[in-house]
């Protein structure tokens, strides 16, 4: 139980952060998709589902907040956590750094493509066209900041692990 | 690979899962509460972050900083004539106030909100404010900046939080004049990065770039006069009916930590 709490705090203090403090900075540094990063590293290097529940919980949090796409997030990210974890089981079984990336890779295409789907859905019912070249070039930043994000995490996972928050 | 789960880690997972469930449940539920609460902490962050922001803003080079000053100098200009205009229409407004023995002034409550969230994508600009219904705001309501410059409005409200749809948002859109000659009315909606449109507008208006465009007081719950920007370009040809315009916003949307939100407007 005293896990469930401490990953449930360290979830809202990682979305927190990344909604209020990352998404303030200036330029590309406003992309960095920080809860992403932290459940692929725990789903991937550590094998464990808490990832998904993190994901899941980070939608959520974008839908309690008002600043997703309706109950969009929530499900959302259930599915890319579900579907990176099962990846990370089946394709990346290693927990090599190659793993980390692939698994990361593989967990923020999947979010790039169903966000899209569900704005393609949403553009049935509005005016607006999905601005494609806007879109590929934020996914494009958000990949290049996710990998070395997750390398430097990698790197100092060792270290991270002492702590064994989790 | 690990395809089977062992018992334990069956029990582990949906016993993970249970609590998780019930957590974001209660989250749910006391939504208004816990984004209040979290205000607390997301306040300073954001206030962190914008600083990081401005003091990034003001490492830029010399040459962009030249080229913003012209640009501001010809706004000066610009806004010096407008200003001329703005003393003639004062006194003309003061003379027929007198007129009709108009006494009552406007008085537009305000409601000041910390910015508490911002939203990163590709699609929309959306904050979130720690101030909610139970504050008397209420969707539609318009948020302002400076004491008159329209950032965006309320699209979303719970009794403790709201959130702002800004007017950059491709979603968003406001009924707007622009101070020309003519007074040209129509409709300014967001479009890709921080510039907004102007579209619809008659081919033989007389339009000219720095030309301030503010609301048009045609929305329930939106004033008239708030500051929307001033026209950067204009593109046009002579064999469509209507020509297009676009609009740059006179403050940066994402340099505020907090905001105004003007509430009640369609009751006065």
């Amino acid at each position: 139980m005293i896990r469930i709490i401490t990953a449930t705090l360290l979830l809202i203090t990682l979305a927190t952060i990344e909604t209020s403090l990352i998404a303030s900075l200036p330029g590309v540094l406003a992309l960095i998709p920080l809860v992403l990063m932290a459940a692929v590293y725990f789903i991937q290097h550590r094998g464990s589902t808490i990832g998904i529940w993190w994901l899941a919980g980070y939608g959520l949090f974008l839908d309690v907040m008002g600043i997703g796409y309706g109950i969009g997030e929530t499900v959302i990210y259930l599915i890319v956590g579900v579907l990176a974890y099962l990846v990370s089981q089946r394709t990346f079984s290693n927990r090599s750094l190659y793993g980390v990336l692939g698994c990361g890779l593989f967990a923020i295409s999947t979010s790039a493509v169903l966000h899209l789907g569900f704005q393609f859905v949403k553009t049935t019912y509005t005016e607006n066209d999905i601005l494609w070249i806007e879109a590929g070039t934020f996914y494009v930043w958000q990949v290049a900041i996710l990998m070395i994000a997750l390398f430097l995490v990698f790197n100092l996972s060792s270290r991270l692990e002492k702590f064994k928050l989790i | 690979m690990k395809l089977i789960p062992t018992p334990k880690r069956m029990r582990r997972f949906f016993g993970v899962s249970l609590a998780a469930v019930i957590v974001l449940i209660v989250l749910l539920f006391i939504g208004g509460y816990t984004t209040r609460a979290l205000a607390l902490v997301q306040r300073p962050l954001i206030v962190v972050g914008t600083w990081v922001s401005d003091l990034s803003g003001g490492l830029r080079s010399r040459s962009a900083l030249i080229a913003e000053n012209r640009d501001l100098q010809n706004k000066v200009l610009a806004l010096t004539v407008f200003e001329t205009e703005l003393e003639n229409l004062r006194d003309e407004n003061t003379s027929l106030k007198l007129q009709l023995g108009y006494i009552m002034e406007t008085d537009l409550i305000q409601v000041t909100a910390h910015v508490t969230a911002r939203q990163v994508s590709p699609d929309a600009s959306v904050i979130s404010v720690d101030r909610g219904s139970d504050d008397g705001l209420a969707v539609g309501d318009p948020v302002i900046v400076q004491e008159g410059v329209i950032i965006g409005k309320i699209s979303q409200v719970t009794s403790k939080s709201a959130t702002v749809r800004l007017l950059s948002d491709r979603h968003s859109n406001a009924a707007a004049t622009i101070l020309n000659h003519d007074r040209t009315l129509g409709i300014v909606a967001g479009s890709s990065g921080a510039l907004l449109n102007f579209d619809f507008i008659p081919q033989n208006t007389k339009l000219d770039v720095n030309d301030v465009v503010i609301t048009s007081g045609l929305e329930e719950s939106v004033p008239y006069g708030l500051v929307i920007g001033v026209i950067n370009s204009i593109s046009s040809n002579e064999t469509d009916p209507f020509k297009q315009a676009v609009i740059e916003s006179v403050v940066d949307y994402r340099r505020y930590t907090m905001v105004s939100v003007i509430i009640g407007a369609n009751e006065l």
